[in-house]
């Protein structure tokens, strides 16, 4: 192995042990949004079944909408891991242990790109499960449209990072940016029922696009054409948010806790 | 050449605050330096530059043969760092943490096992392996974070005020380990605001104050050149004025300078002429490196810093 494989295969453990340390926080992105989805099917089972979906469980809407929801905020702790680094001292440990940028970044990376995989596999999972989430379309579709959202989420993480400058700034963006993204993008009210303003600017967000490509396989019979405007345009924001993150993120730079 | 850190007319300012002015320095395998300076006089500046986490107005930094400005990545390689902040992972175990540094310096498998074992029995961490490092002591957490730089045996080892809140123990400890590594070869820089220290570990001495390094050389050659003892008469109030003494400080005290400080002393106090009910202390400064620092500065190097234990 190269000595630079050794230092990201020591970051991923290391990072891998940290995410499991933070119980909570894995509970947050697990649990919460079953909850949700308990609470919130019945309503959406009616509002789907309105809206010509005759044998729609609810979960249709209910179980994409809260693993959006709750993957964006999978990018806020995401965002979190590199200014606990900050509030620890261990940064620039980091930077003065040797290893690359890049490799820095990708040991960093890897884990909550697990993690974020984890969680939006077990919320589909067990929507189908428990929920009785039902897949008309492809599963390839749908698993094609979990990564985008997941790979996006990563970039959209670095790009908070870059941004926030205190641990108060990204947790005030981590919320509202979650509840905001996910609302507009028609995760928490379908896009149908949006109000016209938040309906018409409801596609400038990736969560409309993750909400699109999962229900083109779960509430519709979509093929894989049906989800590929949803899984480009997730990389597309993707490509942007990488753009903000590498025009904004600074190793060098410092956070503060409050 | 020998030399494992070559720093060469350094300079780095901090907007208007001129943290480093032209410093040049070169540390040779097997050589510890201590270095000194006041608060803010430029140590930790100096230090991070050479870790490659701040870049220099202008320059030259050499670390193993590999310059540190333009290749800050392949020079870190050569070097291991604890810097003057603590950094340590809270919800690891000591174990944990040192398994991580190790593995991020590159070392793996059979070598990172032994390497954890020796250095946390050296450091005397080897009981607390298993524990929490945010359950640790302020003196525990310092040692791990100071193991957590030395696992990889680096040719350039950087010690930022490695005793810190350390016991006495700890302390007699940390110097041994640091005398083996430099006697395997490497050369360590070592910052502190306490000279028994250097003078234990027979290091040589570079002087900053100010961003400038005003004195560089082993304690011999500094004490040769600089130190001259004195006798300090300190005063509650200002200090009256004798022939022949200096009032420093606040204007408290009153220093002779005297070959002889215990016989000038005895003078001293003679002469003091009722000013003696308003006397706190005498003390005498010998001519190790306190009196070398207070020759180049004026002034004291512990008392003034207040060391936090
Ligand atoms: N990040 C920074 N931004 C602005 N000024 C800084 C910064 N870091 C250090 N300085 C200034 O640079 C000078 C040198 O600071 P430095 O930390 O190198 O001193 P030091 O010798 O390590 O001091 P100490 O003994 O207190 O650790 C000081 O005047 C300090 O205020
Ligand atoms: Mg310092």
């Amino acid at each position: 192995m190269s000595t630079n494989s050794v230092r990201v295969v020591a970051l991923w453990r290391h990072n891998l042990l940290l995410w499991r340390r933070d119980i909570p926080s894995l509970a947050l992105l697990v649990v919460m949004p079953l909850l949700m989805i308990a609470f919130l099917q019945p309503l959406y089972r009616s509002t789907l079944q309105a809206q010509g979906f005759a044998d729609a469980s609810g979960a249709e809407q209910a179980v994409p909408g809260m693993t959006v929801m709750f993957a964006l905020f999978g990018a806020g702790i995401a965002a979190f891991r590199f200014f606990d680094e900050h509030s620890w001292g261990t940064w620039e440990r980091l930077r003065a242990g040797g290893v690359s940028p890049v490799a820095l970044m990708a040991g960093k990376l890897g884990p909550p790109l697990l993690v974020l995989l984890g969680q939006v596999a077990l919320l589909l999972a067990v929507g189908v499960a428990l929920f009785g989430l039902q897949i008309h379309g492809t599963v390839v579709g749908l698993v094609a449209v979990g990564w985008a959202l997941v790979v996006c989420m990563l970039a959209y993480a670095v790009a908070l990072t870059s941004i926030c400058r205190s641990a108060s700034q990204l947790s005030a963006a981590t919320n509202v940016g979650s509840i905001g993204i996910a609302g507009l993008g028609g995760a928490v009210v379908p896009p149908d029922a949006l109000p016209g303003w938040a309906a018409a600017i409801a596609p400038a967000t990736p969560a409309y696009w993750a909400m699109e490509g999962f229900q083109a396989t779960t509430l519709e019979a979509g093929g894989l054409t049906a989800v590929l405007p949803a899984v480009g345009m997730l990389l597309a924001f993707t490509v942007a948010f990488t753009v903000i993150a590498a025009a904004r993120f600074r190793l060098t730079d410092t956070k503060s806790m409050s | 050449m020998n030399d494992v850190l070559v720093v060469d007319d350094l300079e780095k300012s901090y907007g208007s605050v001129r943290a480093l002015r032209g410093v040049s320095l070169t540390v040779a395998a097997g050589e510890v330096v201590g270095l000194l300076g006041h608060n803010g006089a430029g140590k930790t500046t100096l230090v991070s530059i050479v870790a490659g986490l701040r870049r220099p107005d202008s320059g030259r930094v050499v670390v193993a043969g590999v310059d540190a400005v333009r290749e800050p990545v392949r020079a870190a390689r050569h070097l291991g760092l604890a810097p003057q902040d603590l950094g340590v992972y809270p919800s690891a175990t000591v174990a944990e943490n040192l398994r991580f540094f190790g593995g991020l310096a590159g070392l793996r498998r059979v070598v990172l096992s032994q390497r954890v074992a020796e250095v946390s029995e050296a450091l005397q961490l080897g009981p607390l392996l298993d524990r929490r490092a945010r359950e640790l002591s302020g003196g525990q957490k310092r040692r791990l974070h100071t193991a957590a730089a030395l696992l990889h045996e680096p040719p350039l080892l950087l010690l930022d005020e490695p005793t810190v809140g350390a016991d006495v123990q700890t302390r007699t400890s940390l110097l041994e380990v640091v005398k083996g590594l430099a006697g395997r070869g490497a050369a360590v820089c070592y910052s502190t605001h306490y000279l028994p220290e250097v003078e234990a570990l027979g290091a040589t001495v570079a002087i900053l104050e100010n961003g400038t390094l005003i004195a560089r050389g082993t304690q011999a050659e500094l004490a040769a050149r600089h130190a001259q003892s004195a006798v300090e008469l300190v005063f509650d109030g200002p200090a009256p004025p004798i022939p022949g003494g200096a009032v420093v400080g606040d204007g408290s005290v009153l220093r002779v300078l005297a070959e002889r400080p215990a016989e000038a002393a005895v003078q001293l106090l003679a002469a003091l002429d009722g000013h003696e009910t308003r006397l706190t202390s005498v003390d005498i400064v010998r001519d190790g490196l306190e009196a070398v620092y207070m020759a180049l500065t004026g002034r004291h190097y512990e008392q003034e810093q207040g060391r936090v234990d």
